[in-house]
């Protein structure tokens, strides 16, 4: 093999500029590669902590009726969260906080218009605990009528802190309510689902306006560690049934099960934008290493002739074309590498690109790549697959001339 | 037994719509260790003849049984192992591979080779002693001269002790003294490892350093001398 590598090699040196030529796409589909890889996985990174730190938790506990489907009327499934459900949580070795919250739909209004949006009824010091999204470390005083908004929604009314503000839902038995509240801060987040839809207003200003009767919608649930999931939720799902049965346990995963497919395919949008580049290098590798066999016809004749098989041309072909894709995929590697770093480093940052525009992702702020060394490893194999591909024709081409006429 | 044996040997080439006929049904044997020249103006089949018997063409007709085994039988790969293992080619304008030095390629006889896997450095170095030029092991091509590239490709055909080399105007492009020395050499290697040389020529020089001389006229045996 040693022999076949060095023969390859030398043959790639005989036109070096021809070589460098076919490099340069083979470099740069390797680095966009591994720059999109590396971006796509930042982005599902940073969306999944973004879905965690503000939305989900790891878990949330929900009424028994309770369905993801986005059409049911959810809002009408209430709980009461007795002393043994909180002890349940309270001593569960898994969980690290938990927080109950009502969330329904209603309208926000500056009195003149009026806008939906989705009310979440939060206890304010657990509710710090399990999310990131208030940044405001005062609290609102209990029973206090203030009221936290999104910056989208904000700016769209114009708020200055201490403005009055109104919201109107209708209640858990279907009545017609309305409430006034003091704007007291935006929430600029990062997942720009809340920045644009979401009001907070204090648990049991929520309660009485919703009039659940004490009861809240959801018990949100922060694990010791993500890990913990599976257990946990297999753990809490026999409990339930055994303390609550109205009850359930719901992943964040299931939750979100939306954000996956939209994900997927999204993923495979820029994976496919990217083929077509190493495609497209493959092709320009082909054709080097046919002009080459054309160009080396009498050099095959004769090395046929002195008793190669078919399988040790394709072997000298398919040595060239992967030591092409090996080179290109190595520097492309390292520039990729860098950008990598850069992506990993300091990112895009999102809010510039798209603003509030709903781009899918459940981030608004400073983009990061993922910094993940397996990723370069893996494009570089591909590459080299690729580039062995591509040269498979013109192998089977200097395989199918005729000896004689070739070596004339 | 011959080492060779061609029978009522045919070969049609198709030039456009006409029909060209190299080889119209000849017949030779030719035994083992023979020192052989296949004489005959341009045009007469002496590359066609060797080119058959060199495994690298099919026959129109007829058959060539080398070493008992009829090789008009055998497909591509077959007839591939056939002359890896049992033929070695001099060509005319060298042939030898650019990228590679004197040293591999005659390694690259045995590279290729499905039975020599060992003493690779021994043998090559042993063969390139035996025609002259050990010393040029790591030179490339085109830093030598023609008689050095002459000896090279004797060298690489006879690495893997072949039971017949076919060479194709083998002094063609070499100079008198340069011819003599690689005829000497061949001869000399010939008589070491009776391994049978069969050229095409047109040169005197090595028709007379041929111990048969098989005449060809327009694709048939004119005459067929044994010494």
């Amino acid at each position: 093999m040693k022999f076949f590598l060095n023969y390859a090699y030398r043959n790639l040196l005989r036109r070096k500029s021809r070589t460098a030529l076919t490099l340069i796409p083979v470099v740069a589909g390797t680095m966009f590669l591994i720059y999109t890889i590396s971006f796509v996985e930042g982005v599902n990174q940073q969306s999944i902590s973004n879905i965690i730190k503000y939305k989900t938790a790891h878990a949330k506990i929900y009424n028994d009726k309770y369905r993801i489907d986005k059409n049911n009327d959810n809002q009408k499934y209430t709980f009461k969260t007795d002393k043994q459900l909180l002890a349940y949580l309270r001593n569960n070795q898994y969980i690290e906080s938990f927080t109950p919250s009502i969330r329904f739909s209603g309208k926000l209004s500056d009195g003149i218009n009026k806008i939906p949006v989705i009310i979440l009824g939060i206890d304010q010091n657990s509710y710090n605990d399990v999310f990131s999204t208030l940044t405001d470390d005062s609290l609102m005083p209990p029973d206090s009528g203030e009221v936290y908004i999104g910056r989208a929604l904000t700016s769209l009314f114009s708020f200055d802190k201490g403005d009055i503000c109104f919201l109107e839902a209708r209640t858990k038995y279907d009545a017609f309510d309305a409430l006034d509240l003091v704007y007291r801060e935006n929430i600029s987040s990062g997942n720009p689902e809340l920045d644009r839809n979401y009001v907070f207003i204090n648990l049991n200003n929520a309660k009485s306006f919703f009039e659940s009767e004490g009861e809240v919608t959801n018990i949100a649930v922060k694990l010791k560690d993500k890990d913990y999931l599976e257990e946990f939720s297999a753990q809490a799902e026999k409990k339930l049934k055994e303390i609550r049965p109205d009850l359930k346990i719901v992943t964040w995963q299931e939750e979100e099960e939306d954000y996956f497919a939209f994900a997927a395919a999204d993923r495979a949008g820029g994976y496919v934008f990217i083929m077509i580049i190493l495609v497209i290098a493959g092709v320009g590798i082909a054709n080097t290493m046919l002009l080459s066999m054309y160009e080396r016809l009498d050099e095959i004749g004769t090395i046929r002739a002195l008793g190669s098989s078919n399988k040790v041309v394709m072997k000298l072909f398919l040595t060239e074309g992967g030591i092409v894709g090996l080179l290109g995929g190595l520097i492309g590697s390292a520039v990729g590498i860098l950008i990598m770093w850069h992506a990993a480093a300091y990112g895009i940052d999102m809010s510039s690109l798209v603003g509030d525009m709903d781009v899918g992702y459940p981030i608004s702020s400073v983009v990061k790549g993922s910094f993940n060394l397996i990723i370069v490893f893996r494009t570089v194999i591909f590459t080299v697959l690729m580039a062995v591909i591509a040269t498979l024709y013109p192998a089977y081409r200097a395989n199918k001339e005729e000896i004689r006429e070739i070596m004339k | 037994m011959a080492d060779i044996t061609v029978k009522e040997l045919v070969k049609d080439y198709q030039a456009g719509e006409v029909t060209v006929k190299a080889l119209r049904g000849v017949n030779i044997d030719i035994g083992k260790g023979e020192f052989l020249s296949v004489a005959g103006p341009s045009g007469s089949g002496k590359t066609t003849l060797l080119n058959l018997m060199g495994c690298i063409d099919s026959p129109t007709g007829g058959s060539i049984v080398i070493n008992g085994s009829d090789v008009t039988d055998k497909d591509e790969n077959q007839l591939a192992l056939f002359r890896n293992k049992y033929i070695g080619f001099i060509f005319q304008d060298f042939n030898l591979i650019p990228v590679l030095t004197v040293y591999e390629n005659v390694q690259f006889s045995l590279a290729i080779h499905p039975d020599i896997k060992k003493n690779h450095r021994e043998m090559i170095m042993k063969t390139l002693q035996a025609v002259g030029i050990s010393k040029l092991e790591k030179r490339f091509p085109s830093e030598l001269s023609g008689g050095q590239k002459q000896r090279v490709a004797v060298a690489r055909a006879l690495v893997k002790k072949p039971l017949i080399v076919l060479a194709d105007e083998p002094t063609a492009n070499l100079d008198t003294d340069n011819s003599k020395n690689v005829m000497d050499i061949m001869h000399s290697m010939n008589k070491e490892y009776e391994t049978t040389f069969i050229f095409s020529t047109h040169d005197p020089l090595v028709i007379d350093y041929a111990e048969r001389v098989i005449k060809l006229r327009d694709g048939r045996v004119q005459e067929n001398n044994r010494e």
